[in-house]
């Protein structure tokens, strides 16, 4: 339903009832003012003479038409020597009989009313005019009573009549109400229409002015500007998403392929009855190993790119991150011939973070040292305490990649996979994923390149509170 | 050494490579691949439990919490996961140390080794390393049973490296349990004791190896 129908509708419906009920009120008001006028007047009558003349002979009174009196019966002011013809009056005692054999029978419902206590009541007369029935100031005698039928207000469709101008006067007023909403109703269809506009659409949602249509207007407008902003937020994620499935599926094959290669190789040598060469294996191994850094490190780089900002405080074990970490490249280390060490101190030295970085961006630090040296080199990791700070140190003496060369790779952002081409079997990526780690969990990160040769990378922080075990 | 140990893990094919490698390490494991069995197991047969997190019927974490309500075995979560909040959960229910897959068989029994042995570790106020054997309460060393006269540095020095046989021990550590650093300098000097040791420990001066880039460690057994 349109608003105009609707505002039509709703106005009428409030206003027939209202109409109904001002016509209801004004038809009582009017029979209420009959019923005291007349009774005033009868009251008045009796008690200026006429009680006395009606209780004397009350068989016959009104002797002559209806008693003479200083006021007519026509009501208040007005005055009449001669009872019009259409007025009758019949005396009657408190039990409701009249001495007059001519007075008609008292009628019920007003004997009723009158046994309610009320002074006067009024019903409609089988004829013309209305019985109007009032007690006297006085309860004895057989003039207690004065039962007179005149001529009313009228009777049938008084209601009706009454109803008539209020419900005219409503149905102008719901008119003009319908016809004052055009304005509204325009301006409206202004804003359907702005908001209708497509998303594209630059030109913001106003209908000017002050109302609460403008105001609902700027609402919207508001909300369209959020919406549009979490669409390009979505849009930009999604092309995060998609720029890191297809640089993780091109940086995966690679390994993948490299892997393949080295297996089908010593197939061909196992089934040409050739041995098998030791390399070949342990490339194999090794592609395996780097294949699943790899994933490893996607994953953290995918982590540290959506969750911005603080990363999870939980108590993190280095001690044991140290350990786990040697497990892992232990026997790594050894198929590439390179010694690896470790030394960490008693008890757990636990500072707060996410383990799972932590141990990511430790890991990828002692990848680097052993994949980057060469048979017979050495690797060593130190964890150490001091005070409250841990200090790790993981120190190699290979040919390596120089100090300088590091911090630049560390520090350049990296975007897509341009950064983990720039270096053989993602260097980049996990440098900087040691640098993004160590920024979020406020470590000190430093890269040093001692006099005689390899590389020392320093990692310290703060410890959680005074360290545990002896 | 045939510790029985528990392996609970879904995968057919890792399975059955964990159990050959513990086997081969010289263990007796026991392989179950569904979680729910795993919860009608009395984990208290075993020396050490492998579990897998991600199983079918009862989640990984659930059989932990059932296992540490009656029992103080070591659990050895396995995680394919890069889930944080799963290796702390873990932690926080009990679980002594977590493998991330993938892992190399020997990292494996490493883990499970250092698990199994640790226990032994805490208790020792007597090192024996081979035919070394030293007695930290009586300050007391032998080598096959024969006493070695050591000085107060040698016997710090070689009681540090003792208490925890196998492990390498920074410079700066060392220096700091045997020697005085105001009077007896520093790591030059600690160099100069650890060579004279050496030699009052004939052949099984040996045992105390020089690591690169940290410092010393006693060998132990293994």
């Amino acid at each position: 339903m349109k608003l105009r129908s609707r505002l039509g509708l709703t106005l009428a419906l409030l206003v027939v009832p209202f109409a109904a009920g001002v016509a209801y009120y004004q038809v009582g008001a009017q029979r209420s003012a009959f019923e005291q006028g007349t009774a005033e007047a009868v009251v008045e009558r009796m008690q200026s003479g006429e009680r006395a003349v009606c209780e004397e002979a009350p068989a016959v009174w009104p002797r002559m038409g209806p008693p003479r009196g200083p006021r007519g019966w026509r009501g208040r002011g007005r005055r009449s020597r001669r009872p019009p013809p259409d007025l009758r009056v019949w005396a009657y005692d408190v039990g409701y009989a009249s001495a007059n054999p001519n007075a008609p029978a008292f009628p019920a419902g007003l004997r009723d009313a009158l046994e309610r206590g009320e002074g006067v009541a009024s019903v409609a007369a089988g004829g013309p005019g209305r019985f109007v029935a009032v007690r006297m100031p006085w309860d004895e005698g057989p003039c207690a009573i004065v039962l007179v039928r005149r001529p009313g207000p009228p009777e049938g469709g008084a209601f009706g009549r009454a109803l008539v101008p209020s419900l005219v006067v409503s149905a102008a007023a719901v008119l003009l109400a319908v016809l004052a909403a055009g304005p509204i109703v325009r301006r409206i269809r202004r804003l359907t229409d702005a908001v209708r506009r497509p998303p594209g659409d630059a030109a913001p949602i106003d209908v000017g002015g002050r109302d609460e249509v403008a105001e609902l207007a700027r609402a919207f407008e508001e909300s369209r500007s959020r919406i549009r902003e979490q669409i390009d937020e979505l849009e930009r994620r999604d092309e995060t998403l998609r720029s890191y499935l297809t640089n993780t599926t091109h940086d995966v094959m690679i390994p993948v392929t490299v892997l393949q290669g080295h297996l089908s190789a010593i197939e061909r040598s196992v089934e040409s009855g050739k041995p098998v060469e030791v390399s070949r294996v342990r490339d194999a191994l090794e592609e395996c190993h780097y294949l699943a850094s790899l994933v490893h490190n996607l994953n953290a780089a995918a982590r540290l790119e959506v969750t911005a900002g603080e990363p999870r405080r939980d108590p993190v074990d280095l001690g044991a991150v140290v350990e786990r970490v040697i497990g892992r490249h232990g026997p790594f280390a050894r198929q590439r011939e390179v010694e690896l060490n470790f030394a960490v101190p008693e008890g757990s030295t636990v500072t707060l973070g996410d383990m799972t970085l932590v141990e990511r961006a430790v890991g990828n630090l002692v990848h680097n040292a052993v994949r980057y040296n060469r048979p017979g080199g050495h690797v060593a990791v130190v964890l150490e305490r001091d005070g409250a700070r841990f200090h790790l140190r993981v120190v190699d003496d290979g040919p390596g990649i120089p100090a300088e060369e590091l911090v630049r790779v560390a520090e350049r952002g990296f975007r897509g996979d341009r950064a983990r081409s720039r270096h053989p079997h993602g260097l980049g990526l996990g440098l900087h994923i040691v640098r993004d780690v160590a920024e979020r969990h406020g470590f000190e990160l430093r890269f040093e390149s001692p006099g005689e040769g390899g590389l020392e990378v320093h990692l310290s922080g703060d410890l959680a509170g005074e360290p545990s075990g002896a | 050494m045939s510790d029985r140990i528990l392996l609970v893990e879904d995968d057919g094919q890792l399975g059955a490579q964990i159990v050959g490698t513990l086997e081969e390490a010289g263990y007796a494991p026991t392989w179950l691949r569904d979680g729910d069995e795993a919860l009608r197991v009395d984990p208290g047969e075993f020396a050490l439990v492998i579990l897998d997190l991600m199983l079918p019927g009862a989640y990984g974490l659930d059989v932990l919490k059932r296992y540490r309500e009656s029992s103080d075995v070591p659990v050895l979560i396995l995680s394919a996961r890069e889930d944080t909040a799963d290796k702390v959960r873990g932690l926080s229910l009990g679980a002594d140390d977590y493998v991330t897959k993938p892992f190399w068989p020997d990292e494996l029994v490493a883990r499970v080794r250092a698990r199994l042995r640790r226990p032994v570790m805490q208790r020792a106020d007597v090192i024996e390393a081979g035919p070394l054997r030293i007695d930290l309460g009586a300050r007391e060393v032998r080598v096959s049973d024969v006493p070695v006269e050591l000085t107060r540095v040698e016997l710090d020095l070689l009681a540090a490296l003792g208490k925890r046989p196998g492990m390498a021990m920074t410079r700066a550590a060392l220096v700091e349990a045997a020697l005085d650093p105001d009077r007896q300098g520093g790591e030059r000097t600690l160099d100069v004791h650890v060579s004279r040791l050496r030699k009052k420990l004939g052949e099984e001066g040996a045992r105390i190896e020089t690591v690169w880039g940290i410092g010393y460690r006693l060998r132990g057994d293994g």
